[in-house]
């Protein structure tokens, strides 16, 4: 019982590990990368519509929806980086219930890989938006001793986003493999089913609290100029 | 140990290339997709707008055209009934008319009637009355009345004569009468003829009953003539004559 899959080494040379995490990171992404080329493939844009094209648009357009609902703003700029990270997370938490398979979100390093690259693209998408002095100077207001609790602030958030993640899947894992111990029979299938929720749901949330954060810092960043354009 | 740095970056890199791998299989035909039906529906839909501005405008041109003809048709029935009223009035003012006239041309009949009724009435009445008076007057008549009424043509005959050229004459006469005469009066008369046509033949005398109480004188194609029966009808025209003008005044 691993609690981590980065404890799940096939190969290592120095620095360079090559873990279960990484592993099946990629066999993730093969799948996904291959399952979106298969069910592109024969996609039509007018006339008789596939039940397969249906689902697809209809996933697409539920995450264009929901990303345009919370942040306010036109999502077709962040959609790939926020739907990949929720179907990534999504995926690898379905795919747990597949026996040897171990999610990649229930690795620290995982999470906080996704974590660090939610932080780091909430100032690029703030920056492209409203530019940089102008997002920077966000960090100063309402004045000029925040600073340091903005830049705490998103640190701690960006901990969060990852801990959170992290410590659900670990924990559903953990508890299905006790469990799996302890009464073998049905209750393990109901976590199992229950950790399909779960993971559902902590997919959702990472994805969603990186969309609140990626749309506050645009519009934060928007809202003074248009505001300014208005008295002008 | 719970984080590794290498596979963190990995997990990083690795994330990226499966941003664009989806980004190139999933999201951008799934868009493309997407943003070209959007482009055809909102194609369709501007299309139905146009259609639908295209057909408000036609409706409001129906229903102007449907309002003209309404007002048309309006304007032709009130016309239409106005010629109506006015064809009724003339042709009740026509027949009016043509009422009175008949009226006025039966009471106009009546009338006529009324006065050729009177008037055969009164001609019956008077013709009646002559052939009363003839009647009695046959009834009546004796010698004496036969000698008057030969005295009276006499007279007429000697007012006439000279219309016989009575001195040159020479051809025969007849004397017509209606009654047998006497020899004596026969011999005063043919004495009384010989003086006025001195060269004629001796007059030759007949009885004619057609005549009655009336007696007649021809000579070739001269003829004098008196009796009761063209006397009386005589006077009956006379009669008749003056009758209708009284009997218009008195209707």
């Amino acid at each position: 019982m691993h609690i981590s899959p980065d404890n799940i080494i096939y190969w290592q040379h120095g620095i360079f590990v090559l873990n279960g995490t990484i592993v099946f990171t990629w066999l993730i992404m093969a799948v996904m990368a291959a399952g979106s080329w298969l069910l592109t493939r024969q996609l039509s844009p007018g006339g008789a519509v596939s039940r397969r094209q249906s689902i697809l648009e209809a996933v697409v357009a539920t995450i264009e929806r929901q990303l345009k609902d919370v942040t306010h703003v036109q999502p077709r700029g962040f959609l790939p980086f926020l739907g990949t990270l929720f179907l990534f997370i999504a995926v690898s938490n379905t795919l747990s219930v597949v026996p040897g398979f171990h999610a990649p979100t229930g690795s620290l390093s995982t999470t906080t890989a996704l974590a660090l690259l939610v932080f780091l693209a909430v100032p690029i998408y703030g920056i492209a938006r409203a530019g940089f002095s102008t997002y920077l100077s966000n960090y100063f207001k309402p004045s000029f001793f925040m600073l340091p609790f903005n830049i705490m602030g998103e640190l701690s958030r960006t901990l969060a986003l990852a801990v959170r993640l992290f410590g659900n899947v670990m924990s559903g894992n953990m508890i299905g493999a006790i469990l799996l111990l302890i009464a073998p029979l049905f209750l393990p299938i109901l976590m199992q089913l229950l950790g399909l929720l779960t993971g559902f749901v902590q997919a959702y949330i990472f994805a969603i609290l990186a969309a609140v954060y990626i749309g506050a810092a645009m519009e934060i960043q928007s809202t003074p100029t248009k505001r300014h354009k208005e008295t002008r | 140990m719970l984080i590794d740095g290498f596979t963190i970056v990995a997990q990083i890199v690795n994330f990226l290339v499966l941003v664009l791998l989806l980004k190139r299989f999933l999201y951008k035909p799934v868009m493309r997709v997407m943003q070209e039906r959007e482009e055809r529906i909102a194609q369709a839909v501007a299309q139905s707008e146009i259609a639908e501005k295209e057909a408000r405008q036609r409706a409001a041109t129906m229903a102007a055209q449907q309002q003209a003809f309404l007002e048309d048709k309006a304007k032709l029935m009130a016309d239409a009934k106005m010629d109506v009223d006015r064809w009724r009035e003339e042709k009740i003012e026509s027949l009016r008319t043509e009422i009175n006239d008949l009226r006025l041309a039966w009471l106009d009949q009546v009338d006529q009637d009324r006065q050729a009724f009177l008037m055969k009435l009164k001609g019956d009445a008077v013709r009646h009355v002559m052939r009363m008076g003839d009647k009695i007057i046959r009834d009546l008549a004796d010698q004496q009345m036969e000698s008057r009424i030969i005295a009276v043509f006499m007279k007429k005959m000697e007012a006439d004569k000279k219309d016989f050229h009575s001195v040159t004459y020479t051809g025969p006469i007849r004397f017509l009468s209606g009654f047998e005469l006497s020899a004596e009066t026969k011999e005063n008369i043919r004495e009384t003829f010989i003086q006025w046509f001195p060269s004629c033949r001796p007059v030759a005398f007949e009885v004619s009953q057609s005549l009655g109480m009336g007696l007649e004188v021809v000579a070739r194609d001269k003829k004098v003539a008196w009796n009761l029966e063209k006397y009386l009808k005589d006077l009956e025209r006379e009669i008749l004559l003056v009758l209708p003008s009284k009997t218009r005044n008195a209707a």
